[in-house]
């Protein structure tokens, strides 16, 4: 390292090139474009209707979340007998997925914001 | 109606009469939801509870997600159409048989015989009446395959059936006044439809979708 004089060429960065490092590309939101609701928690909710056979309730419950027999069959029976269960709540983006996956099941079912 | 399941997962449909066969083949426009709002309404609900997403959250979810149930949807309905084309009439119904049917004291019994009568032929005999009259040919039954990899489908079109059939005539009502209504104004035949696919759709649940 040199401890005085001239600085070396090295150090002097051409105008050009000083300028595109003063500006990096970096795309700045808007904070009031940020979604806070993507942070917040949600709850999917299957809903009872009259078609939907009990037995498949609970294997779709079981295939769709991973739960064993007696949870899926405990989420089942409550949305048979008091007309919903919240079967899951989380971040909302595995909770449209979950809602997909329930309506391609032809289960009635939707998401809301928990709390 | 027998059904079979065969160890390749696969599922054989035998010994159809052609109502079965014919209502099976009325599935694809039975679970049709095109012209009833509230049926496509049952099939696409709002995934949101009112007030928690924007306007624009619901138009992404109706141009981004909704597209692909209606394919799933309507692919399931067009494989099932598919594999009921192939449904064939059976050969393996017994001879039709030109004489008259046995009746007692005549020397096709055991007692003219004088030995003893075998099972199938005495459940032959006692089965008088389901014999055809002379000359006139038995019913024809009708039998197709469904393959493993359609059984998803088969059993999502039937209980789409179902769904609509419950939206539009409330099929899954089965009280006497409405089970009476349906009687007396000569419409009975949605609440057998769904009769018949939920009998279907609850041994597709227990025997082929649970593993």
């Amino acid at each position: 390292m040199q401890k005085s004089g001239k600085p070396s060429l090295w150090f002097e960065a051409p105008r050009f090139m000083a300028a595109a490092i003063d500006t990096p590309d970096i795309d700045v939101i808007p904070e009031e474009e940020i979604d806070e609701s993507l942070d917040q928690p949600w709850h999917v909710i299957v809903f009872d209707d009259p078609v939907n056979l009990m037995t498949y309730v609970t294997l779709i419950l079981q295939r769709i979340f991973g739960y064993p027999v007696e949870t899926a069959e405990r989420m089942m029976m409550e949305v048979h007998t008091r007309g919903k269960s919240v079967v899951w709540t989380g971040g909302r983006e595995r909770a449209e997925h979950y809602v997909q996956q329930l309506q391609s099941s032809q289960l009635l079912a939707a998401m809301r914001k928990a709390g | 109606m027998t059904l079979y399941r065969l160890e390749d997962g696969s599922v054989r449909v035998a010994h159809l009469d052609e109502w079965h066969l014919d209502t099976l083949r009325k599935i694809p426009s039975l679970a049709n939801v095109e012209d009833d709002e509230n049926a496509r309404q049952r099939l696409f609900p709002v995934p949101f509870e009112p007030g928690d997403v924007s306007e624009e959250c619901l138009r992404d979810w109706d141009e981004l997600v909704r597209p692909d149930l209606e394919r799933l949807f309507a692919d399931s309905l067009q494989r099932v159409a598919a594999d009921l084309e192939l449904a064939v009439p059976e050969t393996t119904d017994p001879p039709v048989k030109e004489e008259t049917p046995a009746t007692e004291g005549t020397a096709e019994t055991p007692d003219a015989k004088g030995g003893a009568e075998s099972p199938q032929a005495r459940r032959r005999r006692r089965k008088g009446p389901g014999i055809p009259p002379p000359g006139k040919k038995p019913p024809v039954r009708w039998s197709f395959l469904i393959p493993a990899a359609h059984v998803e489908d088969w059993f999502r079109a039937m209980n789409q059936a179902r769904l609509m059939l419950s939206e539009k005539y409330e099929a899954h009502r089965m009280d006497d006044a409405h089970i009476a209504n349906m009687f007396i104004s000569g419409n009975m035949e949605p609440l057998i439809q769904y009769e018949l696919f939920t009998g279907l759709c609850s041994w597709w649940v227990n025997s082929l979708l649970t593993p």
